[in-house]
């Protein structure tokens, strides 16, 4: 069970306060592994369909928001309609929309999820809000 | 002057999935179709240490 920031989500972190590459951009996979902060890719990252390897990651949503203090946190919301079949084990933030580009910020497993992995079929949904909180 | 300065202490990242079932699922499992089923799923993504960046903007507990 894992769940970390990337060694490149660190970089992406400075960049991100600095106006750089933002990751806000939500991609899912339908692999087995543990997350672990070498990995840069997902374990068999998949489009909507569940089944496709190519495509587009969904453009989150991202706020500054307040947890303890004003403006501590960043926030990512992002919704996933699948159009098929499938399970999805782990979720991850991309500085870039296309599935096989850019650098991944952030990964988890779903075996840190309250209920495992989720399956799905065509038509359901899933709405991530990920949040990266100072302190 | 220190010119050395921290971008952050630590971040902690928070997860939480809201799963919402389509027509499909709940045909398959009894419901009507006009049936909301909503489930929630929520995780510790971790606690990670971001590196100390020389150059970098100045943020303290309380900024």
């Amino acid at each position: 069970m894992a769940s970390v920031v990337t060694n490149l989500g660190h970089g992406l972190a400075v960049a991100a306060m600095r106006g750089g590459a933002e990751p806000k951009y939500v991609g899912w996979g339908t692999g087995a592994g543990t997350a672990a902060a070498a990995d840069t890719t997902l374990f068999s990252e998949v489009d909507v369909d569940l089944v496709t390897g190519t495509g587009t990651r969904t453009t989150g949503t991202s706020s500054q928001v307040t947890t303890t203090y004003t403006g501590d946190t960043y926030q990512v919301v992002a919704t996933r309609t699948a159009t098929g079949n499938g399970t999805v084990t782990n979720v991850a933030l991309f500085d870039n929309p296309t599935i096989g580009s850019g650098s991944m910020y952030a990964k988890s497993d779903s075996a840190s999820w309250s209920g495992g992995s989720v399956t799905l079929v065509a038509g359901d949904s899933i709405t991530f809000t990920l949040q990266v909180k100072k302190g | 002057m220190d010119e050395t300065i921290r971008i952050a202490e630590n971040v902690t990242l928070v997860g939480t999935l809201t799963i919402r079932r389509g027509p499909e699922w709940l045909a398959a499992n009894g419901y009507p179709p006009d049936a909301e089923v909503i489930e929630t799923r929520e995780t510790i993504l971790g606690v990670v240490e971001l590196p100390v960046v020389p150059g970098g903007p100045h943020y303290s507990e309380g900024d």
